[in-house]
């Protein structure tokens, strides 16, 4: 079984005990956390932020996530798990804010409740190599636990070889996953080229090009249906968003639908929600992008995390 | 007409009101004279001089100061002579109050001098030079945070300007500058020294830290998946051994610098070099088994890019133009 990191946590278990058993109009709520150990709560309903929390601010008197002078170096709050039973979130918070000089980090496991953002389970530490960063993954019995040796290390490309009968198999790098669908850069091509392999159904569907844009601004929706591409006017590391985007349909690879607006380019890309709404957000700038349609609330996943990774969203009801 | 009063007043040498730390990081000697007046000591009944001296810094009126508080030891001491050189035990600056009660017989008289100061002095450069035997980019950065002062006036500690209680010639923030690193400049550029060495420590081990790390490994696999699938069947080619070289000298200072300022974002100086889509760079060797990927600078437009996609609030994203902007200096 693939193992992977959980970039959307939502119902990662808890509620109907399906992935994909909720209608999108209970994930009402957004929740993006950050690196400094910011929460902030979005009413995709609303399309406004309605709260901010400073989780370093609500771990009692004896502060269990480190206290930052300074340039942030570490990731405070890696990775979030949501229990949508418990109406809990879990994230991993090291002991220390700065990397060390050598030998490992101790990190542990911290769960608030929701709405409260009130602490609920200080975890205990652990060391762990400060090159690899623990994996947050949902446990039925604690919430949430780091991954360990026994655990499957997450598959970085798509085995294709059953894919397409009698064709060699195309190299490939995993972007994103969600509900046994795979949204793969091909590797082998001569330029950026993008497709979805369904693990189930055994497809593997290109998105129609060329496709002017780079791996980390494509973006498979929840549950895999569709793939949000944000254009780009020149290759990476210098690539710079246009302010339009393109939805694939990821079962034919056409375009279906597509918008431009200054905000794309401005603001950085977080997250699609089951309710159709993007999420494009900076600091204390949001705005979103209605794509017309919903989706099912099974999480998006990420292969690899970096050590210091982008914001961790999940949503919720409350 | 009725006996005039007794009193006592103080008198200073030097005479103040300030008396300057030197700037070889020593407290100044200040030698207090009581003077009585209408009050003669005798054989049977001698004077008997109880001292006692505060020095305090409160940090009002000094700028970024976020009321940093530093209290020199109370000093209390009796003595038989009318003069007395205040024993300092710290190095510290701030209001000076000297308060003298002096007991003749049953005759007790009190004086309290204020609004004296003990005040910091800035090291020259010939100062300078002899505490800082490192190389030119520690000693540019120095320039760099401070224009080579520990302090911005005499009675004021340089605090840094983003309010974070760092201060002095280094400007030592984290962790936070002890009472010592604040007014003597010695001991703050000893800790920023030593900051700069845990700093190189980190930057040395790095290379090492992301061959070790999954993100490389996924990097060599993700190109190696590329070289054999794209191999024509004549001429199939295997995976490659790769190397991430260490630092070169030049790297690791510049790399060392850059985590002075802080590797915000985890963002060093220097990443591993990537392609158009994010396939990692290789110069293959001639024996067509193992190649070398090389690193590349973090251009500053890169460095907030990604701090925004990291959504990571202004003050905590350091100086993307840090290391730039410390080798712009001259050193010293």
């Amino acid at each position: 079984m693939r193992v992977r990191i959980a970039l959307w946590a939502a119902l990662a278990f808890g509620g109907a005990a399906c992935a994909h058993g909720r209608p999108a109009a209970q994930a009402r709520f957004l929740y993006q956390l950050s690196c400094d150990a910011r929460l902030d709560r979005f009413d995709t309903v609303g399309q406004k932020r309605t709260g901010t929390y400073d989780l370093t601010k609500v771990t009692g008197t004896a502060p269990l996530i480190p206290a930052v002078t300074g340039a942030l170096e570490v990731c405070l709050t890696r990775q979030a798990v949501f229990d949508a039973r418990a109406g809990v979130f879990y994230t991993v918070v090291p002991s220390q804010a700065q990397p060390p000089g050598d030998g490992p980090m101790s990190y542990r496991v911290l769960g608030f409740s929701l709405p409260a953002v009130a602490l609920v389970l200080p975890g205990a530490t652990a060391p762990v190599p400060f090159d690899a960063p623990p994996r947050l993954l949902p446990d039925p019995s604690r919430g949430a636990r780091m991954a360990g040796p026994a655990d499957a290390p997450p598959a970085l490309s798509e085995d294709l070889s059953t894919f397409a009968a009698g064709r060699p198999a195309p190299a490939n790098k995993i972007l994103e996953t969600s509900r046994r669908r795979a949204l793969l850069l091909l590797t082998g091509e001569a330029g950026p080229a993008f497709a979805v392999a369904d693990e189930s159904a055994h497809t593997l569907v290109r998105l129609q090009g060329p496709i002017a844009t780079t791996a980390d601004n494509v973006h498979l929706v929840p549950g895999g249906s569709h793939v949000l591409v944000e254009e780009t006017s020149a290759a990476r590391p210098r690539a710079t968003k246009t302010g339009r985007v393109w939805l694939y349909d990821a079962a034919t690879g056409a375009v279906v639908w597509s918008a431009t607006a200054p905000q794309i380019a401005r603001l950085p890309f977080r997250g699609i929600s089951p309710g159709g709404k993007v999420l494009y957000d900076l600091l204390d700038e949001e705005w979103f992008l209605d794509l017309g349609r919903t989706f099912t609330t099974d999480p998006v996943e990420r292969p690899l995390e970096p050590e210091f990774p982008p914001p961790a969203l999940f949503w919720s009801d409350r | 007409m009725p006996p005039a009063a007794p009193s006592v007043t103080l008198s200073y040498d030097p005479a103040g009101p300030q008396f300057p730390i030197t700037e070889d990081c020593a407290m100044p000697t200040v030698k207090v004279t009581a003077t009585l007046q209408n009050l003669t000591p005798t054989p049977q009944t001698p004077a008997q001089y109880q001292w006692k001296v505060t020095l305090k810094f409160s940090g009002q009126g000094c700028v970024h100061s976020v009321n940093r508080q530093i209290v020199h030891p109370e000093i209390n001491q009796t003595t038989q002579s009318n003069v007395f050189t205040i024993p300092f035990t710290q190095l510290r600056g701030g209001d000076l109050t000297v308060t003298v009660t002096v007991r003749v017989g049953n005759v007790v008289v009190t004086a309290t001098s204020e609004n004296l100061k003990v005040t910091g002095t800035n090291p020259s450069t010939a100062a300078l030079m002899r505490e800082v035997l490192t190389g030119d980019a520690f000693k540019k950065l120095m320039r760099l945070e401070s224009g080579l002062r520990q302090f911005r006036s005499p009675t004021c500690p340089l605090f840094s300007a983003d309010n974070l209680g760092g201060v002095g010639i280094c400007q030592i923030t984290s962790p936070a500058p002890t009472d010592d690193q604040v007014w003597s400049w010695k001991a703050n550029v000893a800790a920023g020294l030593d900051f700069y060495r845990t700093k190189e420590n980190v930057a040395r081990r790095y290379p090492r830290n992301v061959r070790d790390g999954q993100t490389w490994k996924a990097l060599v696999k993700a190109y190696n998946d590329k070289r054999v699938a794209q191999s024509k069947p004549e001429a199939p080619l295997k995976a490659l051994t790769i190397d991430l070289p260490d630092y070169t000298a030049e790297q690791l200072e510049r790399d060392t610098v850059r985590g002075y300022n802080g590797y915000a974002g985890g963002l060093h100086e220097y990443r591993v070099k990537v392609d158009a889509d994010g396939l990692l760079v290789v110069t293959v060797a001639a024996n067509g088994t193992s190649g070398t990927a090389e690193w590349e600078a973090v251009s500053a437009a890169d460095r907030i890019a990604a701090y925004d996609k990291q959504n990571i609030a202004a003050n905590r994203r350091g100086d993307p133009n840090y290391v730039d902007d410390v080798y712009a200096q001259p050193s010293f």
